[in-house]
């Protein structure tokens, strides 16, 4: 069992990157819209993350540096600077849309307003942050966050051709009543949302918290090589049930109960339970990655003592910053702001940040003063760099995709 | 809690102060973090010598180093003027060289974290004031800039110092060369040519070779003629 | 100039060019507007009757009933106002009247749907359901329509 529990920590990352509040909704709309004509771009995302994550995570393992505190050590305190405040927008957005999408979660289970539920949520939150366990965090929220495994059992269920199916895919058949603009938006916004810095802030970070050492890098390559890949199925899941209902529909998905009911068609209300477990600790999860990666940015640019390794009292700016976060949080959200409409603005800075981030990175785990003996080999350099110009790429699309599509409508 | 995989300590050899230095984080005895270097404090000896006596930490010496130039000094302005009513505002945290013990990915320091960052005054310049400053040639034509400073221990009676053996002097920013002059074959393979590309003009010139150091016009003179290229570490 | 700031000028203006969306005539840009509201209008519509139907065979639990109906009135009363608030061109006047009476009725009934959720009044479902089903299939229609300028 100890076994299983090793690998949580990029079950939980995964989670954060693939089936966050904002990826449930988007991948659904985008299977309701595309079909799985953007499966492929999920794929490409997993293995990029898979790339940067496993750098990371051993530079994390072999030198106890997290990521950003390279950041600005590889890219001087001015580009640090930059990257900082763009990744804080991204990431800040997205911890505001978590706290909203945990309520939303709670809202489809009580059918309390999501609005009332905002301050009890960001309140459990802080709790969680503050004082609870990294370990205990990370198992209880990966694990239930796994019960999103219920879509693919569903997608099983409805029984879909699945020929066709999978040749939509592969020939990146997109139907005919969506512009090539609008699924080069989505494409751009998927591989974004699959790659967004957070994750490997969280993850680098996170192995720090674990006390990861040279000797544990097997366990660190597990947790990115099982971790990512589920987020991944997931996410394609996701996207196959509403292509299944919603596509014949011609119907749009843009709350998170139209995302469930996918579910509720193929499993009844024993599988609607089980993804609404899934919706809480997921979002719930998201939520406590996107906090604690804005406490490790600002902390490690500055060189603030951070971690839930160490006492509070011990990290003290490092928990006033997250409380600070998660008092703005709420107060944004109880102006009764789509949480949703939140994440996808925040793509937009995704574009600075993720050059920014992903080339510090391969270049520190190439450097001998860091990581001795364990330097990239020929395969993570060949496929860093390849990424790292995907990357670019898709920066630079992100924003005129995003003007030109008026944000995928 | 750091597992240093190079045990092998910089500060026995030869080092760059921007690279090696600059922008690390520093970690005190028992593994707690403590800040990061946000600059490092030169002296100047009567003969010429120039050597890093601290390093230095805060908010004042960080913003200086936020942007180059005119943009850099209005900066600096805007922050004094912000703590005008504090007498030390503009004083950086100092940390004394003596009280590092080893460094590796991290500053490792010999005492523990607490009281350790002082404001003791400002004593001489700062390695910024180095990295803003205009490099021309003998006929006042601008060369380039500072990109990083080569540092050499030599153990002395008063305190440790970190003596400048010389300049690497070039175009674009301190700290653009992301390491590459040191280790040529540091991967990945295509960042290093372009990088190494768009550092095709810089080299390297002794202290001894610079002439007119001025700290208070910002320039400094150097012969095009003791230019040498760069060395692998 | 210096040049890094005229190349990080040249940057922001070939974006801003590139992004900006080509301009449309006015006509189209109502069109255009009323596709997307009806087409929204018709999800809302197709999502409240899938989630009915669902809790008629007891495959979905109240509140999440509840929250759906509530997110589909909503959007249509958002998508409604929208349209509604645009002026319509001289030769989309007739259309207009068609987009927002269809809109407004399709409201009305996810209104009701809500109503009777709310209130647990379970016997209304299929009929609800129904009539929800010819105002999906009356708004996909006239979404057919507007895909081509007026007559």
């Amino acid at each position: 069992m100890k076994k299983v529990f090793a690998v949580a920590l990029g079950i939980l990352t995964a989670i954060g990157g693939f089936v966050d509040i904002g990826d449930l909704v988007t991948n659904a709309q985008v299977g309701a819209r595309f079909g799985l004509s953007l499966g492929w771009v999920v794929i490409l995302g997993v293995l990029g993350i898979c790339v940067f994550a496993e750098m990371s995570g051993r530079v994390a393992a072999v030198s106890g540096r997290a990521t950003f505190d390279i950041v600005r050590e590889r890219l001087g305190p001015r580009m640090g600077m930059a990257n900082l405040l763009a990744s804080m927008a991204v990431t800040l957005l997205t911890f505001v849309a978590e706290i909203g999408g945990v309520a939303l979660a709670l809202q489809l289970v009580t059918s309390v307003s999501y609005v009332l539920l905002v301050p009890f949520v960001a309140f459990i939150v802080w709790l969680i942050l503050w004082r609870a366990r990294f370990s205990v965090m990370e198992n209880v929220l990966g694990l239930f966050g796994l019960s999103l495994i219920v879509f693919a059992v569903a997608l099983w269920q409805l029984g879909p051709d699945w020929g066709e199916l999978l040749h939509r895919m592969a020939v990146v058949d997109k139907p005919g009543d969506e512009q090539w603009r609008t699924w080069a938006y989505y494409a751009v916004a998927l591989f974004g949302a699959a790659m967004t810095p957070y994750e490997v802030f969280f993850f680098s970070s996170g192995g720090v918290e674990e006390r990861w050492t040279a000797k544990d890098i097997t366990t660190m390559r597990a947790n990115v090589f099982i971790g990512f890949p589920l987020g991944g199925v997931l996410s394609l899941a996701i996207a196959g049930s509403t292509a299944v209902v919603f596509g014949p529909l011609d119907a749009g998905v843009d709350t998170l109960g139209q995302v469930g009911l996918p579910v509720a068609v193929a499993l009844g209300k024993i599988g609607l339970a089980i993804a609404l477990v899934g919706f809480v600790a997921a979002t719930l999860g998201a939520a406590c990655e996107t906090g604690l990666s804005v406490g490790y940015s600002i902390s490690q640019y500055h060189g603030w003592q951070w971690g839930k390794y160490v006492r509070p009292d011990v990290a003290a700016r490092f928990h006033l910053v997250l409380a600070l976060v998660t008092i703005v949080a709420t107060c944004v959200l109880l102006t009764t702001v789509d949480p949703i409409l939140v994440t996808e603005a925040s793509v937009v800075f995704s574009a600075v940040a993720l050059p920014l981030t992903y080339l510090p990175i391969l270049i520190v785990a190439n450097d001998e003063d860091y990581m001795g003996g364990h330097v990239n080999g020929r395969l993570a350099n060949t496929l860093g760099t390849v990424y790292l110009g995907v990357i670019v790429a898709a920066a630079a699309a992100a924003i005129p995709l995003m003007v030109v599509t008026r944000m995928g409508s | 809690m750091t597992s240093d995989m190079t045990r092998q300590n910089r500060l026995t050899g030869t080092l760059d102060a921007v690279l090696h230095l600059l922008d690390r984080q520093v970690v005190d005895v028992h593994g707690r973090l403590v800040c990061k270097v946000d600059d490092l404090e030169l002296v100047q000896t009567e003969s010429g010598d120039l050597g890093v006596t601290a390093l230095l930490s805060g908010p004042a010496a960080l913003v200086p180093r936020l942007a180059d130039g005119r943009l850099g000094r209005r900066l600096h302005d805007h922050w004094r003027r912000l703590g005008e009513p504090h007498l030390d505002h503009d004083d950086p945290y100092r940390i004394d060289l003596a009280l590092v013990a080893h460094l590796g990915s991290g500053v490792e320091l010999t005492v523990p974290r607490e009281g350790v960052l002082v404001r003791q005054g400002q004593r001489g310049h700062r390695l910024n004031d180095l990295l803003q400053m205009t490099v021309q040639g003998p006929d006042g034509v601008p060369v380039g800039r500072v990109l990083d400073v080569r540092l050499e221990p030599r153990p002395q009676a008063n305190g440790e110092v970190l003596w400048v053996t010389g300049l690497v002097i070039g175009r674009g920013r301190p700290g653009s060369y992301l390491g590459y002059d040191r280790r040529p074959d540091m991967g990945p393979w295509l960042v290093a040519r372009i990088v190494r590309f768009l550092h095709r003009h810089s080299s390297y010139v002794a202290l001894e070779h610079v002439q007119d150091l001025s700290w208070s016009g910002g320039v400094m003179r150097v012969d095009p003629g003791r230019m040498e290229t760069l060395e692998r570490a | 100039m210096s040049r890094r700031r005229l190349v990080v000028l040249a940057v922001v203006g070939l974006q801003t060019v590139v992004g900006c969306a080509p301009g449309t005539p006015d006509g189209d840009s109502w069109r255009i507007d009323a596709q997307r509201a009806v087409s929204d209008a018709s999800s809302a519509v197709q999502s409240a009757e899938l989630a009915l139907n669902q809790s008629s065979e007891d495959r979905v639990f109240d509140r999440y009933l509840q929250t759906v109906v509530l997110d589909s009135e909503k959007a249509l009363g958002a998508a409604g106002d929208h349209i509604a608030a645009r002026q319509p061109p001289r030769s989309e006047r007739e259309r207009y009247d068609a987009v927002t009476g269809q809109i407004d009725a399709a409201a009305d009934l996810v209104s009701a749907a809500r109503i009777a959720v709310v209130d647990g009044e379970t016997y209304r479902y299929d009929g609800l359901a129904k009539s929800l089903a010819d105002a999906a299939e009356a708004l996909q229609s006239l979404e057919t329509d507007l895909e081509h300028p007026p007559e």
